[in-house]
């Protein structure tokens, strides 16, 4: 077709395509690939009516159900700065793209990445290695802000188990659908799980609202006389609740997010020396994922028959099949997945790789070999979030007298 | 029933549609292949058909290419019920297959037209309410536009820049990352 109009002829010039109305523009950069929002960006810069059509608030939200899934545009690894001591070198969390996608900012230094969901990354302060620091941000990597959080309520030592999970306001309270197709940006709630007690026998619920900007404290507190709660493993969410990992015992936490109560749900292995992490399974139920040896075993709760939840195993994933040889020099470890979608991060010997345990495909990231805090960063067409929060914006502003 | 030379008996006895061009030209077509519109689908409904179907927003031009894409689908559709009812082997599957892949081959090769046909075939698939048509040509011209500058783009569909220096100097520096 190129080569019909650029190529010199004797022929007449070629007649000009017609104008198109602003719908069936929309209908053309609908079916753009959505994971390179420079496409859009390019689009908007055409002209006008173009420009209008890509930041108009319906096609966002259209642009979404067009494509539906949600990508992966990156993954947020916690790295430590060349040059410090390893306990006190300088830490900082920095977006390592997986997609064409480049945030307006790379990175945060002296913050460490504890979680991502929904277009939001939750960071904590670090400060000479210690475990626990009463410093939590938000940071939303598409529109390149961060928002500092005022100290969760009460005194604790830095050797506390804790973790947090970030996720949208609407989730849990019904206000949000399952897709969370439209809450990316908008307003977050953050829920904190710490020990408070020294023995590790006892965890409390805090939980930040965005939209009060402050720190609540729900009622319940959890505790077990047998076991300890030294929580270890970023969060999974499954319909209207949050789950966690301990570093032992046979138990995971679930904090529902409705009720704002804790409980514990059998794990389907025992946890201690054993590293796992929780996801949330194609069927939308809640997933366990283990590596042992070189084989990676997935674990599913399912409902039974007689209404209670079981575990089963539902695959087991011969890692030596899909990776390199010079990756499988130790036991590879499972570090996260990506939500509902059958991909997981492994750090190897040889470096991050993500696998597509549907498709058995494998993927290297970087070089990143170190276990802890890495978070796949998963948006919807971050190009239209941004013209339409940005880019309109400005343009409208130029129009005004 | 699925086979070809059973399947145009039947074409010949079902229904007739006369659809008339802007340019006053008349196309005979069957009902199978006009109803892949829907907009003409409704008129059928609504008993509206007689003495033909004014298309005022195609020219014979673009609605010979339409009924071309038309006949080849809807002939399409009537395999697929076809296999449905009456086989299910694998020897058919195959055949079924093979035409998917013919059917993929036709697409292409209808697609093959400057980019003024490739825009009115866009309006008219959107005036005709013809979903696989619509989807076809609007994906042609996003993968065309992929990977192409803004300056680009404008030359290929004939788009004048009505931004002022301003604002696409505004916009190029908000996201510079995608210009680079």
């Amino acid at each position: 077709m190129d080569d019909k109009i650029s190529t010199p002829s004797t022929k007449p010039p070629a007649r000009p395509p017609p104008p198109l109305p602003d719908d069936l523009v929309e209908q053309v950069l609908i079916r753009l690939p959505p994971d390179d929002p420079a496409l859009l960006l390019h689009a908007a810069a055409v002209c006008k009516d173009w420009c209008r059509v890509v930041s108009g608030a319906g096609f966002h939200r259209r642009l979404r159900e067009f494509h539906r899934t949600a990508l992966m545009l990156g993954v947020l690894c916690n790295f430590r700065d060349e040059g410090g001591h390893p306990n006190n070198g300088k830490q900082c969390t920095r977006f390592v793209p997986t997609s064409p996608f480049r945030p307006p900012v790379a990175g945060h230094r002296n913050w460490e990445a504890v979680d991502a969901r929904h277009g939001h990354v939750l960071l904590n302060k670090k400060s000479w290695g210690y475990l626990y620091s009463n410093a939590f941000a938000v940071w939303d990597p598409i529109m390149g802000e961060m928002r500092e959080l005022p100290p969760i309520p009460g005194d604790r030592g830095p050797e506390v188990f804790w973790r947090a999970a970030v996720l949208c306001a609407g989730a849990g309270g019904g206000a949000c659908d399952d897709d969370h197709i439209d809450c990316h940006h908008g307003p977050f709630q953050v829920v904190a799980i710490i020990a408070t007690d020294y023995w590790h026998k006892q965890v409390q619920a805090y939980v930040y609202s965005s939209e009060a900007g402050a720190w609540s404290v729900p009622p319940s507190q959890l505790r077990h006389a047998d076991e300890l709660l030294r929580l270890a493993v970023p969060s999974a969410l499954v319909e209207n609740a949050l789950y966690f990992g301990f570093d032992a015992g046979t138990n995971l936490l679930k904090f529902d997010l409705a009720t704002q109560e804790m409980s514990l749900i059998p794990a389907p292995l025992y946890l201690g020396q054993r590293q796992f992490v929780l996801t949330t399974t194609e069927g939308g139920q809640l997933g366990f994922a283990t590596v042992a040896g070189c084989k990676l075993y997935l674990w599913s709760r399912e409902a039974c028959s007689e209404g209670d939840s079981g575990w089963t195993q539902s695959t087991v994933i011969e890692l030596e099949k899909l990776l390199p040889a010079d990756a499988l020099f130790w036991s590879p470890y499972v570090v996260a997945s990506v939500y509902g979608m059958g991909v997981f991060l492994m750090v190897t010997y040889d470096g991050l790789y993500i696998i597509d345990v549907k498709a058995s495909q494998v993927k290297k990231i970087c070089e990143y070999t170190r276990r802890p805090g890495i978070f796949p960063y998963m948006s919807f067409s971050p190009g239209t979030s941004f013209l339409v929060i940005y880019i309109f914006k400005s343009i409208m502003v130029i129009h005004e007298p | 029933m699925a086979s070809a030379g059973s399947g145009d008996e039947k074409a010949a006895a079902a229904a007739m549609i006369t659809l008339i061009s802007s340019d006053n030209e008349k196309f005979e077509v069957t009902e199978a292949t006009a109803t892949l519109s829907q907009t003409i689908r409704h008129m059928i409904e609504d008993g509206c058909t007689d003495g033909g179907v004014p298309l005022p927003n195609v020219t014979s031009k673009i609605l010979a290419r339409v009924i071309e894409y038309c006949k080849k689908h809807a002939t399409a559709a009537a395999g697929e019920e076809g296999s449905s009812s009456s086989f299910s082997d694998a020897a058919f599957l195959e055949v079924d297959r093979a035409f998917l892949e013919e059917l993929e081959e036709f697409d292409d090769a209808f697609l093959e037209v400057d980019r003024a046909t490739l825009f009115d075939l866009i309006l008219a698939a959107n005036y005709l309410d013809i979903k696989g048509l619509l989807n076809l040509t609007c994906q042609k011209v996003a993968d065309s536009v992929k990977g192409k500058t803004p300056e680009q783009i404008r030359e290929m569909y004939n788009i004048v820049n009505d931004l002022t220096p301003e604002e696409e100097a505004e916009i190029r520096r908000e996201t510079q990352w995608a210009f680079e």
